[in-house]
């Protein structure tokens, strides 16, 4: 117990490093959907849209995403067919109509959530 | 038999498809199997040789039961929070109720039989440990279904602020209450099963005289005995409360008056002793006229306090609203 006291008298203002992790998670989730719904209105398949995430700074994993696209189009906000164009068939997804319409939604009620979480941050600089 | 061994990569998308609906089996396979392709084939572009590649793949898309799960949408929880507080109200509500009347029935049954004080313990330790197993198991299969049913997602009963117990003062209904109910119903179960088989009058085979009218098993018994679990149940959910409530008072009335009315009439028109056990003292006539004059004594007592216990109901649903 003492070491932990030292410890964070030292370093005053830190967070355990695995709740941190748990936070950073909670704030994350939910934006993979609009991320998903963004990208795929030029259309793509699953390892391909991981990498294109990745790329685009959204971290995802594998067995969060291949589920999710498939949730989508039960939605409706995805359409899907198969491609044979290339050697291996791969099921290629694309935003719908309803998912691009939802999709500019989520990014204007984000767009309005970083702008409240900006004035509350230089609200209390003052 | 195969001529070539199975890759791991197909192990597992069998693995995953076998839990996922069957309509969309084809469809999951097909896809699950080019993404993991897909991966492969970067890492070994990245320079992982194709074996390693092969099980790294795999151990980024982890437990394939998991991801079974994730595709069909079925919970990876027995009892999730929805209804966690309903699936431990009612066991804890069910475990209160049962185990008292079972343990107090074993007892009464051993101790009628004759049987030593320790096998008793023993036998009612026994026996409640696995009735109470059996309630919890029981409780948990049905939760668990409910959970896996559409209708699963939202709670079995809205809360009100009415199920707030009281925060200061006594609670009106303490340990006592409860604990009285549940002797209450044990007494009746006692006093019924005991008049049957520990009568002190004797036919001419020797065979136990009921006190009770033997007819009176076919329906009115085992009505009472509903009756006074029924206001067990009711005391118990009181006791949960700590306060009563004007819905607790109408359903406390009807429960007396289902008990009292029945009780009365019995009484007044001399149904519920055994004829055969009257007729046993045939000769004390004075005993005869003091247990006529008794029947028109405990039919008041029961009118009187089914009508006491109804007022108090009512009574303390004004007192808890304020």
């Amino acid at each position: 117990m003492t070491h932990s006291i030292v410890w964070r008298m030292s370093t005053p203002g830190d967070v355990d490093a695995t709740l941190e992790a748990g936070h950073f998670q909670e704030l994350r989730r939910g934006t993979v959907v609009l991320a998903s719904l963004l990208a795929l209105r030029s259309p793509g398949y699953g390892y391909a849209l991981l990498e294109h995430l990745e790329q685009a700074g959204i971290d995802v994993e594998a067995n969060t995403l291949y589920p999710l696209l498939r949730r989508l189009e039960s939605q409706g906000l995805l359409t899907s067919e198969w491609s044979t164009a290339e050697a291996r068939p791969r099921k290629v997804y694309r935003t719908s109509p309803a998912g691009d319409a939802l999709a500019q939604r989520l990014l204007a009620e984000s767009h309005r959530l970083a702008d409240a979480l900006g004035r509350l941050a230089t609200e209390k600089e003052h | 038999m195969t001529a070539t061994p199975e890759t791991l990569a197909e192990r597992y998308v069998t693995t995953v498809v076998h839990h996922v609906p069957e309509k969309s089996r084809a469809d999951v396979s097909a896809e699950l199997r080019a993404s993991i392709a897909d991966d492969i084939d970067a890492r070994v572009a990245a320079g992982a040789p194709p074996e390693t590649a092969e099980r790294d793949a795999l151990l980024a898309l982890g437990d394939p039961h998991r991801l079974a799960a994730e595709y069909a949408g079925t919970p990876l929880h027995l009892i999730g929070p929805t209804h966690f507080l309903e699936w431990r109200r009612l066991t804890v509500v069910l475990l209160s109720i049962v185990l008292p009347i079972v343990a107090g029935a074993i007892v009464i049954a051993r101790a009628l039989a004759g049987e030593e004080p320790v096998d008793i313990v023993l036998g009612v330790l026994g026996t409640a440990v696995s009735v109470a197993v059996g309630i919890v198991f029981w409780v948990t299969v049905v939760f668990a279904i409910i959970e896996r049913t559409p209708s699963g997602a939202t709670p079995l009963s809205r809360w009100s602020p009415d199920d707030l117990p009281a925060a200061t003062g006594r609670p009106q209904v303490g340990v006592g209450d409860l604990v009285g109910g549940i002797l209450g119903l044990v007494i009746i179960v006692v006093l019924v099963v005991g008049q049957a088989i520990a009568s002190p009058v004797r036919d001419a085979s020797g065979a136990v005289v009921p006190v009770l009218d033997p007819a009176l098993w076919s329906w009115w018994i085992p009505y009472i005995i509903v009756i006074s679990a029924a206001e067990l149940l009711l005391v118990v959910m009181l006791y949960q409360r700590r306060r009563w409530t004007f819905g607790a008072a109408v359903a406390n009335i009807v429960l007396n008056v289902a008990a009292a009315v029945p009780l009365v009439v019995l009484v007044a028109t001399d149904s519920v002793i055994n004829p055969a056990f009257a007729s046993s003292f045939e000769e004390e006539q004075g005993l005869i006229e003091l247990g006529q004059s008794a029947a028109v004594g405990v039919a008041i007592a029961i009118a009187a306090l089914a009508l006491w216990n109804s007022i108090e109901g009512v009574v303390k649903a004004a007192r808890a609203r304020g």
